[in-house]
């Protein structure tokens, strides 16, 4: 593809058209991410017309396009979010020095490092959720899944963006090996293990945008605070669009609660008309929850430590200016640590130690609050049932809680109440299997599958059964 | 520079509401009086998750907690954060958990 | 720090000339020290008598073709030399004391150096106590005798009174240049006193001694003897000046004609640029002679070496060295093709030898050297064996000006690094076939091209020239120093050992730790504590 197409494929407000060097990186990684998407992307719906939201613009009304596409035409583009020129570190040792525009050579290996493993998160969760589109309840999830897909797609542009443009002849490596990697690939896996399973059900689908990506969401906030300018501004816009994504998964949790609770309040069982059971939506929730907090990385950490101190990481809403010490250096972190007896005993660790705590901390009130918002409805609709967050400690494989055995409520038991307890608590088999028995497709415009319920408006003011997908 | 903040809720619902121009409107509203926010910081929030009564708006730390806020209320707002009397009408609408969340979310110890 | 001077300018050394036998009496003033706060009594050393002794080194081998024996001995009755001065050291910080210590060592060297590629040959003729780094001189030269006074000793009671080591080079030296057994070199080691008379001689320690009336005039018959048994370097005793060079030195800039350092302070990086020969260069020695010191090959090595020492002592803070080459490669290579044809000529050996030297001391010192092979470069022969003694190699791949890396005659053989090999054999050390072939055939090749034969260490287009370079140079000086003198010191020498690399990368390595402990430096160390009332304390444990 010749530079002059490439600059108007590409949407951007990063001056493309002037940066020889991205330009240039561009040519061959654009054609390779096409091809991936291809072989990888959503399977099947090429060819399809989708009504999706394409970001031209950082400003008012420029991130959100809307029109009928066809997902390979899609145009990815380069965003940063617009911000002060004069901006200043605002955490860390580096604390009032001016923010970098250029990465510091002492620090290249470290952002390098943070970048591709958040890069490689966007291109895996699309190869996860490839197969999810033969299965979709209506046109309508069917649009938000290709709309989270093509987004995902679009931050791995902007990690590509800023590997191609600040990380020399590393940074192009690393970008294209960002589409060598593949989900769940024996011998070139994606770098965190919870992108390497394939999201088989609209169940996980929902799940994993509630939970995973919201871990994603707060790795994000905390390099948008970043003293890297770039990685700052990137992830700021970065930032917006996870917003839909996560609340695609919030509202399909809260609809398949809701029809659930319609079911019931028929006196229906949910089970034999095709519903998903209250008691497997939590199993589903506690092993997605747990799962996405083991992502946030060790509660005592000196690498985070570092992140912190060097200006790279800040804590979530750092720029807020709604912690005391900027520094993080006069406070210690209250953490509950396991003793060898299984007990657990407060230890203090430096705050700067704790920063993982920290952010885990933010995301779980946040986890918290969706729970909340789902468990009003319930409360609505006259079910008695409501959603529980699991404890931090459940079931967890990373992090000081790892290898101890917790109940959902965070309370120590022994290994055997765990064995007696786990069916329970997290998925079985069986569980897995009948959800996967209800996931058949709904193609048909204004139809729903029975196992959740319509939302209450649609998208971008259109209504519920307008035609989001058109079929070639 | 300030640590007290104002926080539009953008989250989806907010949005669809017209959040993102009722931000923008704010902080034109306050700009005169404060260009370099050094009283007060005008920001978004990604949700509060008090979504079925948005828009909602957060002052910190003085936790109060507007909900159902149109343009037309703007101006009532900013006379509060200029010093003014808090806008009661607006007040009180979500539950108290709602606002709980917010204002430990932004308590942080550290 | 002004490591220029010459005789007339000397105060601790004096030097005279008899026909081929030159004299030079260690007469150090004791009240004109180098530094401030001691006397330099007994013949003790510093700074300012070492780098005296260096010069005065040099100018025998260029100045004084007729020269083939070099006694050295002490001005002072009863006192030949107490080595380096103690109060010296204790008052010293660390890096100067390393500084020291090393440059000292190099100066040793450059005597051996000339016994092995000129033919000088060096007597120590001791005519009093000799201690520390006194017998550490005394080492250096091929052949030592002590006055028979009942008095008189050889000794190194630097681990008995000091808690530190005879650093420059006395260990080694026992052991590996004199082959002193080495439970007697342990014994020899530990007596304060020292060793003297017929059981010196019997441990290998010293190859003499003479009674005191006779002692000048044994000396100088052994002297005759010696110089009657070593061929004339020259012809003519006609020698080349070496005359003051001509630098301008400014805060953050040290520029001579051929050589250019530029400091930035803020990224503690020393940018040292070197040019190649301008115009018609002299074809052979006779030339040289007739040219004098301005010729190109004396004046940029000249100029190299005053370079790398003032980085070493004043610039302590600078971290890297980006080493750069400019001029014309075939110029160069022709003033090199010139000199290895005409190495019969005692001068044209003196350069190419005191090129090996400086050489070296780029090998030695401790700071991280990335060479850059821009488009303005010249990757050529003696340049390029200063990129290969860098620490990386970064080089442009420009289609408009391509960059061309050509191995030189002198590659092969006449730049030996202090542990013997080649830089093209220490590189290539897993290939020796291959580092034969390239110093045989002196290829000249494209940057991909020495890319491909492992001659650079990256390669990068223009596009992404500017920034990996920078990134290369913020991360490089973002390292912890110590680290990286040790990272350094560790890859740079790959290989077997000499006396000469075991000196630096053992005896050298040892020292520095050991100044830095508190056993020898803490409030109640031994270097500290020597010469107060109170005895050093020592912390016990062992490592």
């Amino acid at each position: 593809m010749s530079e002059v197409d490439l600059e108007a494929k590409i949407p951007n407000n990063v001056g493309l058209r002037d940066n020889k060097r991205l330009m240039k990186a561009l040519e061959t990684w654009q054609p390779a991410f096409l091809e991936w998407w291809k072989d990888l992307g959503p399977s099947d719906f090429n060819e399809d017309q989708i009504y999706l939201r394409t970001a031209v613009g950082v400003g008012k009304g420029g991130w959100a396009h809307f029109d009928y596409v066809k997902m390979p035409e899609y145009r990815w583009g380069i965003f940063l979010a617009e911000g002060p020129e004069d901006r200043k570190i605002h955490f860390g040792d580096h604390l009032g020095e001016e923010a970098w525009k250029e990465v510091p050579g002492e620090m290249r290996n470290r952002l390098r490092r943070l970048i591709v493993t958040q890069g490689d998160t966007e291109p895996a969760s699309v190869e996860q959720q490839r197969l999810l589109g033969k299965t979709a309840p209506s046109l309508y999830d069917l649009r938000n899944l290709f709309q989270v897909n093509v987004e995902e797609g679009r931050h791995l542009w902007a990690m590509v963006y800023l590997l191609h443009t600040y990380f020399g002849k590393d940074g192009r490596e690393e970008a294209e090996a960002l589409l060598q990697r593949h989900s769940g690939d024996e011998d070139n896996p994606r770098i965190l293990e919870a992108f390497n399973n394939p999201i088989e059900t609209w169940v996980d689908f929902f799940c994993f945008t509630t939970f995973t990506d919201r871990d994603g969401k707060y790795q994000l906030a905390a390099l948008a605070e970043s003293a890297f300018d770039p990685l700052a501004r990137s992830t700021q816009f970065m930032l917006t669009e996870e917003a839909f994504h996560m609340q695609t998964g919030e509202n399909g949790v809260g609809r398949i609660l809701h029809r659930t609770a319609q079911l019931e309040k028929e006196g229906k069982d949910a089970k034999s008309e095709g519903g998903i059971p209250f008691d497997i939506m939590q199993k589903y929730i506690n092993y997605w929850a747990s799962a996405s907090m083991d992502l946030f990385g060790g509660e005592d950490s000196t690498n985070a430590a570092e992140s912190f101190s060097m200006g790279l990481k800040g804590r979530y809403r750092e720029g807020d200016g709604i912690y005391s010490d900027p520094r993080a250096l006069e406070q210690n972190y209250k953490a509950e640590i396991p003793t060898p007896d299984g007990k657990l005993e407060e230890k203090e660790i430096p705050l700067r130690r704790a920063m993982n705590a920290l952010l885990l901390d933010s995301y779980v009130q946040d986890c918290k609050r969706i729970t909340m918002r789902w468990n009003r409805d319930l409360e609505k609709l006259g079910t008695d049932f409501r959603v529980v967050f699991p404890s931090k400690r459940f079931n967890r494989k990373q992090g000081i809680y790892a290898g101890h055995y917790y109940d959902p409520e965070g309370t120590p038991i022994t290994e055997a109440e765990w064995n007696a307890k786990i069916a329970s608590w997290l998925p079985s088999e069986e569980d897995r299997a009948y959800v996967k028995s209800c996931m058949k497709p709904v193609y048909e415009k204004g139809k729903i599958a029975n196992w959740i319920a319509p939302p209450p408006t649609g998208v971008n003011g259109q209504p519920f059964d307008f035609e989001y997908v058109k079929f070639h | 520079m300030t640590s007290r903040l104002v926080y539009v809720c953008e989250g989806g619902d907010c949005t669809e509401k017209g959040s993102v121009e009722l931000f923008e409107q704010l902080r034109n509203l306050l700009h005169e009086w404060d260009p370099k926010e050094e009283k007060i910081r005008v920001r978004k929030y990604p949700c509060f998750g008090g979504c079925e009564h948005g828009i909602n708006i957060t002052i910190w730390p003085d936790k109060i907690f507007y909900s159902h806020v149109k343009p037309e209320d703007l101006p009532d707002i900013a006379a509060h954060i200029k010093g003014g009397e808090p806008v009661k009408r607006l007040m009180g609408v979500v539950k108290p958990d709602v606002e709980e969340f917010i204002w430990q979310m932004l308590d942080c110890p550290y | 720090m002004e490591f220029q001077t010459n005789p007339e300018q000397y105060k601790h050394w004096r030097l005279s000339f008899e026909g081929p036998i030159a004299r030079m009496e260690m007469a150090v003033a004791q009240d004109k020290p180098f530094g401030e706060g001691y006397e330099l009594k007994l013949n003790s050393y510093d700074i300012g008598v070492d780098i005296e002794l260096n010069d005065a080194v040099q100018r025998i081998r260029f100045e004084h073709p007729e020269v083939k024996v070099v006694v050295v001995t002490s001005a002072w009755d009863k006192v030949f030399c107490a080595g380096a001065n103690i109060r010296m050291l204790g008052k010293s910080t660390h890096p100067f004391k390393v500084n020291f210590c090393k440059y000292t060592n190099e100066t040793r060297l450059a005597i051996e150096d000339s016994s092995r590629f000129s033919g000088i040959r060096w007597i120590a003729a001791l005519n009093g106590i000799c201690a520390g780094g006194g017998y550490e001189l005394a080492l250096a030269c091929d052949e030592i005798y002590l006055v028979d006074d009942n008095h008189s000793a050889v000794s190194l009671p630097e681990v008995p009174l000091l808690g530190v080591l005879p650093g420059t080079g006395g260990l080694t030296r026992l052991v590996d240049k004199r082959k002193v057994r080495r439970d007697l070199a342990d014994v020899f080691c530990t007596l304060p006193e020292g060793v003297k008379g017929k059981r010196a001689v019997a441990w290998n320690l010293i190859d003499g001694t003479f009674p005191k009336s006779k002692f000048q005039e044994k000396i100088h018959e052994r002297a005759e003897a010696l110089e009657a048994s070593l061929p004339a370097r020259s012809e003519s005793p006609e020698g080349l000046a070496l005359l003051p060079l001509n630098a301008e030195i400014s805060e953050n800039r040290f520029r001579y004609d051929s050589v250019d350092v530029e400091i930035d302070r803020q990224k503690r990086v020393a940018t040292l640029t070197i040019h190649g020969p301008k115009g018609d260069q002299p074809g052979n020695g006779a030339a040289y002679l007739a040219k004098g010191c301005d010729a190109w090959a004396i004046a940029a090595c000249r100029q190299l070496d005053d370079a790398l020492c003032r980085l070493r002592f004043d610039e302590l803070e600078v971290g890297l060295i980006r080493l750069q080459t400019r001029g014309d490669a075939e110029a160069l290579l022709q003033v090199e093709r010139d000199l290895l044809a005409d190495q019969g000529h005692w001068l044209s050996r003196e350069i190419l030898a005191f090129w090996a030297r400086t050489l070296r001391r780029l090998d030695l010192t401790a700071r991280s050297v990335f060479a850059v092979a821009d488009e303005d470069s010249c990757m050529a022969g003696v340049f390029l064996e200063m990129a290969l003694a860098a620490d990386r190699i970064y080089a442009l791949d420009s289609e408009e000006k391509p960059v061309r890396f050509s191995i030189g005659p002198l590659s092969n053989g006449s730049l030996p690094m202090s542990h013997g090999p080649t830089r093209l054999q220490v590189r290539f050390l897993a290939d020796p076939i291959k580092a034969d072939r390239l110093a045989t055939e002196q290829p000249t090749m494209t940057a991909k091209e020495a890319e491909e034969q492992g001659l650079t260490t990256f390669l990068f287009d223009d596009i992404d020239w500017d920034d990996e370079l920078r990134i290369a140079f913020e991360e490089r000086a973002s390292l912890s120093p110590d680290a990286l003198t040790g990272l350094e010191a560790s890859l740079r020498f790959a290989g077997p050992e000499t006396c000469d690399s075991k000196i630096f990368g053992r005896l050298s390595a040892w020292q520095n730790w050991i100044f830095i402990r508190p056993n020898a430096t803490g409030e109640e160390g031994a270097l500290v504590r020597y010469g107060n009332p109170e005895p050093a304390r020592f912390d016990w444990r062992r490592t």
